[in-house]
């Protein structure tokens, strides 16, 4: 493990995880599972004094230093790194906004190819994350599984055999895990059958969440379906329970898209094609219609309405890199909000330029 | 008066809602986190199952008072209503007969089900497969109307779980 003292990114780009490979990345964006977790002997981050909270991130740094991870990791303090950095890492899903935004010593400790990521004291003192592109829940449940007990060997958990993994909030006592695919689903939201996708996932007590989680929108036409029971449920079942009902959906949406390309073809063509000129031609955009709009080329990438050279990945890299944070990274200082519309249009007509 | 979701801004927003059995819930809340309530969050949620589990029929479930503390942290059993987040492992302990019917109302369930650090010991994988095994069989029978078969299987798991603590309780 490396210490750093500022986010060095892959690239520009954005993590592997948003590679657009993997089952139905069509529709499936990522799979993503996370594990929180808490060692003996100290108080949950809601409870310790500043003292406390600077032994914990030493002491975790110190156990993740002896971890032997099998690939390049980087630690970053995020009580030093600049707050950009922070914002960086939350665009690329690396770490949580509440993580970014909290104070005091906190940390995250990320692999080279951004696919796995360790938070240090966020809400306990340990949240692991594994994220893969499409659609691998059993890839990444068994990737966070392996990186859970490499930690284990280094660190005592808090653990009881009636509760399981002892967390700040009892909503992730238990299993400490949350499972979650990040889904794209334009054809459903432009023909309002989303709500039936609401009322699907309630029923198998699924949450329906936006792009970044909790208490977000769904902009983009992206919805994160993730499981809210972790008591009494073990892992494995957790993850069956929605590598059964996702197909579902990516299938309603499949169909959703096939109909729409029958009945609708010319308002569809035109919405997507309508978007590519938007993006290639603004130069000024704001980041929701940036959204609105790479949603619907996505969609067209999708249904091979748009040249073979986009690329998926190409779009899907797009998502992180108009967001305000890597705008202002790109840009090498702050900008205000006016000028980061004009900085992200500038930045899509040259991503898009080169296309026919 | 703090914000009851962020703990960081002032509240500004005070809703008073009717749930279920005209029991009232107080939100205190700042704009921000208003704005977030009406997109129903889960953090609102929890507070919403905290208040609820915390109800008249909670008041017989603990024998915690508001001023009750966790030995360990100091955290009060009234910061952990208006909270709703522990202070530290040891609280599930000190607060456990609350937290119970809590836990079962969010997650249907009281017990823990799935890995322990490092993996079980092969006695326990067994038993925890035997566990859960009772429990599908008896949500089968319940589901087929089968109600002697789920009468004898509620009995066998009810030994087995009382079986499963006692060997717990041990270590």
């Amino acid at each position: 493990m490396r210490i750093a003292d500022s986010f060095e990114g892959r690239d520009a780009a954005g993590g592997e995880w948003l590679s657009g490979t993997g089952l139905d990345s069509d529709i499936v964006i990522s799979s993503r599972v996370r594990l929180a977790r808490n060692v003996r002997g100290h108080r949950f981050l809601i409870q310790a004094s500043d003292e406390e909270k600077s032994e914990i991130e030493q002491e975790l740094r110190a156990v993740l230093g002896r971890v032997e991870f099998g690939e390049e990791m980087v630690y970053l303090s995020l009580q030093s790194a600049a707050a950009l950095d922070s914002e960086m890492l939350v665009e690329r899903h690396l770490i949580s906004r509440e993580l970014a935004r909290a104070e005091g010593p906190r940390a995250v400790c990320y692999s080279r190819a951004e696919s796995t990521s360790i938070m240090v004291c966020e809400e306990d003192h340990l949240r692991l994350q594994v994220l893969r592109s499409g659609f691998q829940l059993d890839a990444a449940w068994e990737a966070a599984d392996r990186l859970d007990d490499l930690v284990a060997k280094q660190a005592e958990y808090a653990f009881s055999t009636r509760f399981g993994y002892l967390t700040c909030c009892p909503t992730n006592v238990g299993t400490g895990l949350r499972a979650s695919v990040m889904l794209h689903l334009p054809a459903l939201v432009y023909t309002k059958h989303i709500e039936k996708v609401f009322q699907a996932g309630g029923k198998m007590s699924l949450a329906v969440r936006g792009l970044y989680g909790e208490g977000t929108q769904a902009e983009g036409d992206f919805y994160q379906i993730s499981n809210q029971v972790c008591l009494g449920v073990a892992e494995t079942d957790v993850l069956d329970r929605l590598s059964k009902i996702v197909p579902q959906f990516v299938e309603y949406e499949r169909k959703v898209r096939e109909q729409l390309a029958k009945s609708d073809r010319a308002a569809l063509e035109d919405k997507v094609w309508r978007a590519y000129a938007t993006l290639r031609a603004a130069r000024t955009i704001t980041s929701t219609e940036t959204l609105e709009m790479l949603s619907a080329i996505r969609l067209g990438v999708n249904l091979e309405l748009l040249p073979k050279t986009l690329t998926i990945e190409r779009v899907n890299e797009l998502f992180v890199s108009s967001q305000p944070a890597h705008l202002q990274k790109l840009a090498t200082g702050p900008l205000e909000p006016k000028q980061r519309d004009i900085a992200r249009a500038s930045l899509l007509r040259q991503r898009l330029g080169d296309l026919p | 008066m703090e914000c009851q979701s962020c703990h960081s801004k002032k509240a500004t927003v005070h809703l008073t809602e009717i749930v279920g059995n005209k029991e009232k819930r107080e939100l205190h809340l700042c704009e921000q986190c208003a704005q977030q309530h009406g997109t129903g969050t889960s953090g609102m949620e929890i507070m919403g199952l905290i208040s609820s589990a915390f109800g008249p029929a909670a008041k017989t479930a603990g024998p915690e008072t508001a001023e009750q503390k966790c030995s360990s942290c100091g955290l009060a059993y009234s910061e952990f209503r208006s909270r709703g987040r522990l202070g530290c492992p040891q609280c599930y302990e000190v607060f456990r007969a609350s937290l119970e019917p809590l836990l079962e109302k969010i997650h249907g369930s009281g017990r823990h089900v799935g890995k322990a650090p490092g993996g079980p010991p092969a006695g326990d994988r067994s038993r925890e497969k035997h566990l859960v095994a009772l429990r599908r069989q008896l949500q089968a029978a319940v589901k087929g109307e089968n109600y002697e078969l789920a009468a004898k299987l509620r009995d066998d798991l009810r030994k087995a779980e009382i079986a499963a603590e006692a060997t717990d309780a041990d270590r």
